[in-house]
């Protein structure tokens, strides 16, 4: 199946818009030693000031700068790792948790799970940003009152993990389940059981091997519902690792800051400035957009090669057409009943 | 008939029960460490509030307010942006999916790139860019279109902009359907009966196409209702979720969310019955 992911273009192209930068940004860290150029002041050649900052992507190639002067490419280079990272250790957990207890549930308690089904249903009745974001404001928050954060940076990203995880195990873990029990209905797995295979040696032997590929769609669709969550979040003012907030003289919240160069935060501290600066925010938003449509078009090109897996050769049709052309149809012939013609060799004997 | 009702009752109330639990999360969590004992608490208290809805008071400013009839405006208002933005959705990309069965294939394919690629848009993008257009209309042509500041309702253009996710969704599925049944073999013989493609598209094709695109309605109401949130945060609308936001009590957001459940479970129920009779099948749901 890999190699032919590899000569699909959809997914080459999907995983080489996500991977360059996510190792660009790996890269940039160990090489480039995550250097931020700023731009604070231009003169032209007689040293007349020209310009102050934010520049335009048009000034400032390639994306332009925020209020202070900050090179936004850089900003997004850097935070790159955090944000898709995050994401794919969300995934990550999410199948594997939801893989153990979907195969487990899907395998042994399936009338429970039918039962469950209307209860895990009712999540999709409440956006999952709003809950996270109930969930999350306190542990992330910097605490107003004592004007610092409450737990150390790895407590709140391990926290955001774990939360961002849990929320989303019912609803995967019934998908699984039901793509589970969908591959014990198949007619192969009638045959083993006719051949005596108990229920875990048919389980290890024929149903895992069928869930695998199904589970890289679950994958990448977790990846992309991670991002979501964590864009949304991000305009909520709930970085990915915590939100340093200024408070200003009147101890009103002024300033909401990242304490990395996630994307969520790059957009969740520059949106008010929409309309006066709209490159600022709208370049981590594109930039989440783009690998969303990287990790999509890779979820395509799967999706394809599966459905092909499914059915060799040519289209459904044609071959159900091939098929019924090549059974023989009986032609006014006599017809001669074999038991018959035994009984009387049997009694001619 | 009985089968019908216990069926859908059973549902209501696995999923009221759901909300009420998932409510109740906030009692779970006590800083970074988990209380159980808590959160069995809050469950309790959630019930026990449930009964003495009448009661319940929620603070704005300094006053306090009871919670009846005041959050039935924002539940309102919510509620008919979110089902005039499904029912435009519908309808448009009903229509798109006409027009595209029309083509020839080498036009479907390019609709079908389009699509794909505008379905990897983040509602966040979609909302962003509506707003710097509204700026940019305003600063041409002074009208604002949207009053960010406004205490008024506007319905139109959140209905609008709401919708632009959902009619792609929406058209994808009915795309995908449309094309699966279109395969199959009693339209050939329509075709031969001399049927022309258009009443075989909006007659056949669309009854019985109604329970595969209601299986994935459901994804798309979920998705349009999470779309609505960060539409009423950035517009500053006064519907159900900013009340929630602004009013952040387990009780105000378990309340809330019942009050948007039972109207879009009714209409999904309606809506389920309505596919199942007019195609002749039941929906596994």
């Amino acid at each position: 199946m890999i190699k032919r992911l590899l000569r699909q273009p959809l997914f080459l192209l999907g995983f080489i818009l996500v991977s360059f930068l996510l190792i660009g940004s790996i890269l940039y860290h160990y090489i480039g030693g995550d250097v931020l150029p700023k731009t604070e002041l231009k003169y032209d050649s007689d040293g007349m000031l020209v310009g102050k900052p934010p520049f335009t992507p048009l000034e400032t190639k390639p994306l332009g700068t925020d209020n202070y002067g900050y090179h936004l490419w850089e900003q997004i280079l850097i935070g790159a790792k955090y944000t898709i990272g995050a994401a794919l250790i969300i995934a990550v957990l999410r199948v594997l948790l939801s893989f153990v207890f979907g195969v487990v549930s899907g395998t042994y308690f399936k009338k429970g799970m039918e039962k469950l089904s209307g209860l895990i249903d009712s999540i999709q009745y409440v956006p999952i940003s709003l809950l996270a974001y109930f969930l999350l404001l306190t542990v992330l928050n910097e605490n107003g009152a004592i004007g610092a954060f409450e737990y150390s940076f790895a407590e709140r990203v391990v926290f955001q993990i774990v939360l961002l995880t849990v929320i989303a195990i019912p609803s995967t873990t019934l998908l699984i389940s039901n793509e589970t029990n969908s591959v014990w209905k198949k007619e192969f797995i009638e045959s083993a059981r006719t051949i005596g295979g108990n229920r875990f040696h048919i389980l290890i032997k024929h149903i895992l091997p069928h869930l695998y590929p199904r589970l890289t769609i679950v994958f990448i669709q977790q990846v992309v519902s991670a991002l979501l969550l964590l864009l949304h979040l991000g305009l909520l003012k709930l970085f990915f690792g915590g939100t340093n907030i200024q408070f200003g003289i009147t101890g009103n919240a002024e300033d909401f800051l990242s304490t990395t160069y996630e994307w969520s935060g790059l957009i969740g501290s520059t949106w008010r400035y929409l309309t006066i600066t709209p490159w600022v925010p709208l370049s981590p938003i594109a930039f989440f957009a783009v690998t969303i449509l990287g990790f999509n078009l890779m979820l395509q090109a799967i999706k394809q090669t599966l459905d092909r897996e499914d059915s060799p050769g040519t289209s459904r049709k044609n071959h159900f057409r091939d098929a019924s052309l090549s059974v023989p149809v009986p032609k006014d012939e006599k017809f001669e009943f074999i038991y018959e013609t035994e009984l009387h060799e049997a009694s001619n004997q | 008939m009985t089968r019908g009702i216990y069926r859908f009752s059973f549902k209501f109330l696995s999923a009221f029960v759901g909300i009420i639990l998932l409510g109740s999360l906030p009692g779970l969590f006590n800083g970074l460490s988990i209380n159980p004992a808590g959160y069995i608490e809050s469950v309790k208290g959630m019930f026990g509030t449930l009964f003495t809805i009448g009661e319940l008071k929620y603070r704005a400013g300094q006053e306090e307010y009871f919670l009846f009839p005041h959050i039935l405006e924002p539940l309102q208002y919510s509620l008919i942006v979110l089902l005039g933005a499904l029912l435009l959705a519908f309808i448009l990309g009903l229509f798109f999916t006409f027009i595209t069965m029309m083509l020839p294939r080498k036009g479907k394919k390019g609709f079908k790139l389009f699509a794909f690629l505008f379905e990897s848009l983040p509602d966040v993008f979609i909302i962003a860019l509506a707003q710097i257009g509204i700026i940019w209309f305003y600063k041409k042509t002074d009208i604002l279109l949207l009053d960010v500041a406004a205490y008024d309702k506007t319905y139109a253009l959140p209905i609008l902009i709401l919708a632009i996710l959902p009619t792609v969704f929406f058209y994808r599925i009915m795309l995908l359907v449309f094309e699966e049944e279109m395969q199959k073999q009693y339209i050939d013989l329509a075709k031969t009966k001399g049927l022309n493609r258009q009443v075989i598209l909006m007659v056949h094709v669309f009854r019985n196409t109604l329970i595969g695109i209601f299986y994935h309605s459901k994804s798309i109401i979920w998705f349009t209702l999470s779309n609505l949130f960060i539409l009423e945060y950035v517009f500053n609308l006064r519907g159900i979720v900013m009340f929630i936001f602004e009013h952040p009590t387990p009780e105000i957001f378990t309340i809330s969310f019942i009050l948007l459940f039972i109207p879009l479970f009714i209409l999904l129920a309606l809506w389920q019955l309505l596919a199942e009779k007019v195609s002749k099948e039941e929906a596994i749901v």
